[in-house]
């Protein structure tokens, strides 16, 4: 088994407490040996300057630094993407499960940062909702797309204030946003797979119509792969508080046939709206998460 | 001999046993909640779980085990369990026993439903004498002792001796009667087994003593309850606060309703005062006062139903009421302003507008200007009555020649220091009345102190602690260097020795020289109203000489069997009299010593015509009165340590009726153990295998 190249542990999270600088780090370790080099585009979003380079079309040359330096310098202009990536992301209580960087909320969290600095590097551009909070996303949930540089700042340190601390299982006023989606896009959902599969399906199937290309990561914490049952416990619902009475012993077995039922549920429906499906324990590294992404991106 | 167990507190023996339910519940029912599991979502488990939690059954039975035994120990440690190695059990052979009966007040209580707990004494008894041998024999001891000593007899002839006994209203110390069955024991010399039978309602009054005692080696001991707890009770009693001019009753109530009725009933035809009053904090306070003078009968009762010891309900008390007694204040500046007048803090404190003192003053204060001095004492005809000199720097001529005339017909002259006294001027005029030779003012940059005062001060004994400590530092700052004349009595000094007060006999009289000023020219202690009214009344008590006051400040109640003392008129000296069936004697200073009553109420002490002299009150034992019970267990156990006590090199080991056994130790360390282990055992137990995350 090769070595995973992105080592997402306790450690690593709890050394950083800059979410934008963990996810650029991250980026940057997946795409060592690749420099950023912003080529010049034709957009209204001024760059920065360079020295002026032979080959270097005259009409970019800024003659009032020159007037005032001596010197030939040029303007860059951020080239502006054609490809808007929607990154979804549940926080309805339920993800708000596991230890430490095993956390599923803590987990999504960082992978939808990645993505996103992984969109900004692309020159793409990121977009932002957190799905799970009510019958409706409130504004404050949702950061349309946008290239600007601030924008992943804003949109980062959004997330970085976030907890998992929505109560509803469906996926609120998501068919409403994806409406308002462009329809060249890509569009990550990021759940643990919780929620009406109806409701999933529909959204799914919705974006698909659009022609957006979708990426589905399932989190699953460790804790839930493969818990262990002893003796008769209550179990109380994360989101409802509701509690059901168990007993472990007799338990286990029927729990794992249900895991992947739910699983299987998931996946067909994923298969049936031509969703990328992406199974991800949370103690698993990001790199296949990113691998999967970057690989939709260019298909 | 045979080995019990004997429990002082059985009943928490039976809650411990009865706590194991508690155990019980907690690992039947309450198993499942304790072990909470939180999961993402209820999706991911099945609908329905093959679980069925009404399924009762104990899963952790080290823990349960561990959790009843606690309970168990617990209960243990507050029944307080202890050996008994003194098995009582008839022999049904022939037996010599010693029945020890209490017959206090408290005996006398009456119970709600069924028989007395005398009655109920004298059953038991009755009871223990059918169950032995014909030919047992048998002796009874009570405390208190009954006037007739018994001897040994049988338990046939032993029936018809309680059949005649009677509840006494004083107080029972059970010593004396274990050890008169001791010795009893001891005098029978038979080879017949020995037995002491205590039976009393074991109330805690002399029980305490008992750590003295040694009972024979074989003796076999049992202690029984009767009358406990089912009698509930309420009680009265008295004390005296205060002294001379001051003194008044304080009534104590406990356990009855918050209010009190009181009547006053003046001897020789006076009309009945009757008055209800609110009990402020348990104590009334009631000053010594009539509407008119003679001897008061006062009795005080609750206001409503009395309980099972009537006795107690009603309190009786006795006092003499004296005419006031005039108080002549010599004002040398009557022209000005009555706060700027020699004596007017005298004026204030022997006739008070305020505080308790103002109900009790007997004083009668009388401002007379100097010049009119003369002629005011030289009509005086009172025998009572006080004279007061402040410090002057003169006086008309014959007041000096007029206050000698009235001191030596029996009234008093008080005479203060100051800085308008010229000792040269006194020394000369005053000579023949002056308890002192006076010399320099001595003046000082702190307070003066005196030394400590105790209760048998002969002036200020009778105040409270408090006041004394606080008359200790009076702020007195100036004062006469002075010695006292032949004949006179330094009464109270200062704490370098220097005398304060000093009293001389003049005639029938008496004259007290104060060695410091009526106001504030020579300290502040005046101005402590607190503490300058009650000193300054009983500086002037001191002075007062009559058979009135006398018997005024003599206590005149006492309780049941103690015997206590009285005083009536000193005339009465050596003259016989009687109160019911009693003579007696009074000696050379009135007073009647040991007097000795066995029920409560009023007595009256009568001449051998019938001429009343004066009334006597009793009441019950305050000891009697309160209801607090030893547990039989415990005395049995240590009566039986008193035997064991003897068996060795017969010195009696110390030990306390709290301590009857050190059992309890060993349960409670037990139970720590128990309560150390248990945390551990269920913590280990309920550790979450699924954790909750942290967010971060």
């Amino acid at each position: 088994m090769p070595e995973p190249l992105l080592h997402i542990d306790a450690e690593l999270i709890a050394g950083s407490r800059d979410l934008l600088l963990l996810a650029q780090s991250v980026v940057e370790g997946y795409a060592h040996g690749l420099h950023r080099s912003p080529c010049a585009g034709s957009s209204q979003e001024f760059s920065s300057y360079r020295a002026f380079l032979p080959g270097d079309p005259p009409q970019r040359i800024d003659w009032k630094v020159y007037g005032r330096t001596d010197n030939l310098f040029v303007r860059e202009f951020e080239q502006e993407t054609n490809l808007r990536g929607y990154l979804f992301l549940d926080a309805s209580r339920s993800m708000d499960f596991g230890d430490g960087a095993g956390h599923k909320f803590v987990y999504g969290r960082l992978l939808c940062a990645v993505l996103a600095v992984l969109l900004q590097r692309q020159q793409d551009a990121p977009g932002l909702a957190l799905f799970g909070r009510g019958q409706e996303i409130p504004t404050e949930d949702w950061w349309p797309p946008s290239t600007r540089r601030s924008h992943l700042e804003h949109l980062v340190y959004h997330l970085e204030d976030q907890v998992a601390d929505g109560t509803h299982d469906h996926l609120g006023g998501l068919s409403e946003l994806v409406d308002e989606c462009h329809r060249r896009s890509l569009a990550a959902f990021i759940t643990d797979g919780l929620v009406d599969p109806e409701e999933l399906k529909n959204v799914l199937s919705q974006l698909g119509m659009r022609g957006t290309k979708v990426i589905l990561f399932h989190l699953l914490a460790r804790e839930e792969l493969e818990p262990t049952f002893e003796d008769e416990v209550v179990l109380v619902d994360q989101e409802t508080g509701a509690e059901r009475a168990a007993d472990g012993a007799a338990y286990a077995g029927l729990y794992s046939e249900n895991l992947a039922r739910i699983r299987g549920h998931i996946e067909q429906v994923c298969h049936d709206t031509e969703t990328e499906y992406c199974f991800l324990p949370t103690d698993q590294p990001l790199d296949d998460a990113l691998r999967r992404f970057l690989l939709l991106r260019s298909g | 001999m045979m080995f019990s167990l004997v429990m002082i507190q059985p009943w928490f023996a039976v809650a411990g046993l009865a706590s194991v339910g508690l155990a019980i519940w907690m690992h039947l029912y309450q198993r499942a909640a304790s072990r909470r599991m939180p999961i993402s979502s209820l999706r991911l488990v099945p609908e329905t779980p093959p679980v069925a939690r009404n399924r009762r059954k104990i899963q952790h039975w080290l823990l349960f085990l561990l959790r009843t035994l606690g309970v168990i120990l617990l209960g243990a440690a507050f029944a307080r369990p202890g050996p008994s190695t003194g098995n009582f059990s008839l022999t049904g052979g022939r037996e010599a026993v010693v029945f020890v009966l209490d017959r206090s007040g408290s005996m006398a209580m009456g119970t709600t439903e069924g028989p007395s707990v005398w009655e109920e004494a004298l059953d038991l008894v009755r009871k223990r004498l059918v169950e032995l041998h014909p030919q047992s024999r048998v002796q009874l001891v009570c405390f208190p002792p009954t006037e007739t000593g018994e001897d040994w007899v049988s338990p046939s002839a032993m029936r018809k001796v309680v059949a005649g006994l009677t509840p006494s209203l004083a107080e029972g110390h059970p010593l004396g009667a274990l050890r008169e069955a001791a010795e009893a024991l001891a005098r029978f010399r038979s080879d017949m087994p020995e037995s002491l039978d205590v039976i009393g309602d074991l109330q805690r009054l002399g029980w305490d003593e008992i750590d003295t005692l040694t009972l024979p080696e074989e003796l076999r001991v049992r202690v029984s309850q009767v009358g406990y707890p089912e009698a509930a009770n309420r009680g009265l009693s008295l004390r005296v606060r205060g002294r001379d001019q001051l003194r008044r009753g304080a009534v104590v109530a406990y356990g009855g309703p918050s209010a009190l009725v009181v009547r006053d009933q003046v001897d020789g035809g006076g009309d009945l005062v009757e008055w209800e009053n609110p009990l402020p904090d348990d104590v009334l306070e009631l000053p010594y006062r009539a509407p008119t003078n003679g001897w008061v009968r006062r009795e005080v009762a609750f206001l409503q139903a009395s309980d099972g010891l009537a006795e107690d309900d009603r309190l009786f008390d006795t006092f003499y009421v004296t005419p006031e007694i005039p108080v002549y204040l010599l004002e040398p500046h009557p022209e000005r302003e009555a706060f700027l007048q020699t004596t007017f803090f005298l004026q204030q404190a022997l006739r008070p507008t305020e505080g308790e003192a103002a109900e009790d003053s007997r004083f009668l204060p009388r401002m007379v200007p100097l010049d009119e001095a003369v002629g005011a004492l030289l009509d005086l005809d009172d025998r009572e009555a006080v004279v007061v000199i402040p410090p002057l720097a003169n006086w008309p001529v014959g007041l000096p020649a007029a206050v000698e005339k009235t001191v030596r017909k029996g009234n008093g002259v008080v005479f203060f220091a100051g800085p308008e006294l010229q000792p040269q001027d006194y020394t000369e005029d005053w000579a023949t009345l002056l308890p002192v030779r006076l010399g320099n003012v001595l003046s000082f940059d702190r307070s003066l102190t005196l030394p400590p005062i105790g209760e048998t001060h002969p002036i200020w004994g009778g105040l409270s602690e408090a006041l004394r400590r606080r008359l200790r530092k009076a702020p007195l700052k100036k004062r006469f260097a002075l010695e006292p004349v032949a004949g006179a009595e330094v009464t109270a000094r200062y704490a370098d020795d220097v005398p304060l007060v000093t009293l001389r006999p003049v005639g029938s009289g008496r004259s007290l020289f104060v060695n410091t000023s009526p106001n504030r020219a020579w300290g502040d202690w005046p101005a402590e109203g607190a503490l300058f009214v009650p000193t300054i009344h009983m500086l002037m008590s001191t002075v007062v000489t009559s058979t009135p006051q006398l018997l005024r400040n003599s206590p005149g109640a006492g309780i049941v069997g103690v015997p206590f003392d009285i005083r009536v008129d000193p005339a009465r000296a050596n003259v016989p009299l009687r109160a019911g069936e009693l003579t007696l004697q009074v000696d050379a200073q009135g007073w009647i010593r040991n007097l000795l009553f066995d029920r409560t109420g009023f007595f009256e002490i009568q001449t051998e015509e019938g001429l009343a002299v004066r009334p006597v009150a009793v009441n019950v034992p305050p000891g009697e009165s309160q209801r607090e019970f030893y547990a039989p267990a415990i005395l049995q156990r240590q009566l039986e340590a008193r035997r064991r006590a003897s068996d060795s090199d017969g010195n009696a080991p110390t030990i306390s009726l709290a301590s009857e056994s050190g059992w309890w130790r060993w349960i409670l360390t037990a139970l720590a153990v128990v309560w150390l282990i248990e945390p551990w055992l269920a913590l280990g137990r309920d550790r979450p295998t699924v954790r909750k995350g942290v967010e971060s």
